[in-house]
């Protein structure tokens, strides 16, 4: 009990010390009063925030402003709504092509083959727990590295996988190389991963 | 020795602003204006001695940091208001003025609502 109002006593002291600095440092004019106000308010608070704590410990002040602090903002933000979801388009695609050159530098540095083409698809459900994890990955690789080398292309990630390579000049391969580094490097079953190379 | 440049620059720039307010009161605001930034701007640096000392203090209240964040925003903008308002006063534009005093209140009235109702919520939570 002497220790709870030693504590009460030196917020006291300090909060009164506080607010002799702040009047010395407002301006002086009209707006001196509202400023007061506050400072007020503030002196209550920390008058009986001890109060508080000693007769329920449920009721948090510290929250309380928080939440009205943030209910302000949110009835501010319904603008912002659309920019977030451009923000979020701009993540996923910047995402998917920092996945696309890692997959391209893994394979090339990992094997004798050129990436020509590469094809993933990624969860995008937000409400799931693996958000982001590389579902499906499609490689297509070139056998002949040194040829053709400057016209690596990226295509655009599509959901849809069900397409066959109908191209014969193109094999699915079963290198288990290739897709253990794939599969350990980027956290995918191997059975995801359908590698064509081109002969 | 700032207060010696200080009060320096401020007694020049009077001297200059009623020569000139005599020929051309347009750039004898002008002069005022200037004056008025140089001079806060020499004592905006020592100000953040006094906002740390206030912070050291904040610090070793329960008082969540906030409230402080509240009160130094509420000064500035308290600050920046009376600036803007004494300028457009000295040019006798005294409607500007009130409106930009208006501006400052009605900001710093949006500050102090989140610390208003939660203080209503609280006190309305004890009651029994």
């Amino acid at each position: 009990m002497i220790n709870f109002l030693k504590d009460w006593s030196i917020n006291i002291a300090i909060i009164a010390i506080f607010i002799t600095i702040l009047e010395i440092i407002i301006p002086k004019g009209s707006l001196k009063g509202y400023i007061n106000v506050i400072i007020g308010l503030i002196l209550i608070i920390v008058l009986i925030n001890p109060f508080i704590n000693l007769i329920s410990n449920n009721i948090d002040i510290e929250k309380e402003v928080f939440a009205n602090v943030n209910s302000y903002n949110e009835e501010n933000s319904v603008v912002k709504e659309s920019f977030k979801e451009l923000q979020k388009d701009q993540i996923i695609k910047t995402y998917k092509e920092k996945v696309k050159k890692n997959i391209i530098s893994l394979v090339e540095s990992e094997s004798k083959y050129k990436v020509e083409n590469i094809n993933i698809t990624i969860n995008l459900n937000e409400n799931e727990k693996d958000f982001g994890k590389l579902m499906k990955l499609k490689l297509t690789l070139n056998k002949h590295r040194e040829k053709n080398r400057s016209n690596i292309k990226i295509e655009d990630v599509e959901v849809n996988i069900s397409e066959t390579f109908n191209n014969k000049n193109y094999k699915l391969t079963n290198d288990k190389k290739i897709l253990n580094i794939l599969s350990d490097n980027l956290n995918i079953d191997s059975n995801n991963i359908l590698i064509y190379i081109n002969q | 020795m700032e207060i010696l440049q200080i009060v320096g620059i401020g007694l020049i720039a009077t001297v200059l602003s009623v020569i000139l307010r005599q020929e051309k009161p347009e750039f004898a605001l002008q002069v005022s204006v200037v004056t008025g930034i140089i001079i806060f701007l020499f004592v905006i640096t020592k100000l953040t001695y006094v906002v740390q000392v206030l912070n050291n203090l904040a610090e070793r209240v329960d008082i969540d940091f906030i409230y402080f964040s509240t009160i130094l925003k509420v000064i500035g903008i308290a600050y920046i208001a009376e600036f803007g308002a004494q300028i457009s006063k000295d040019a006798g534009e005294g409607a500007i003025a009130a409106k930009i005093e208006l501006a400052g209140k009605i900001l710093i009235l949006v500050l102090s609502i989140p610390i208003l109702i939660a203080l209503l919520d609280l006190i309305i939570k004890i009651m029994p």
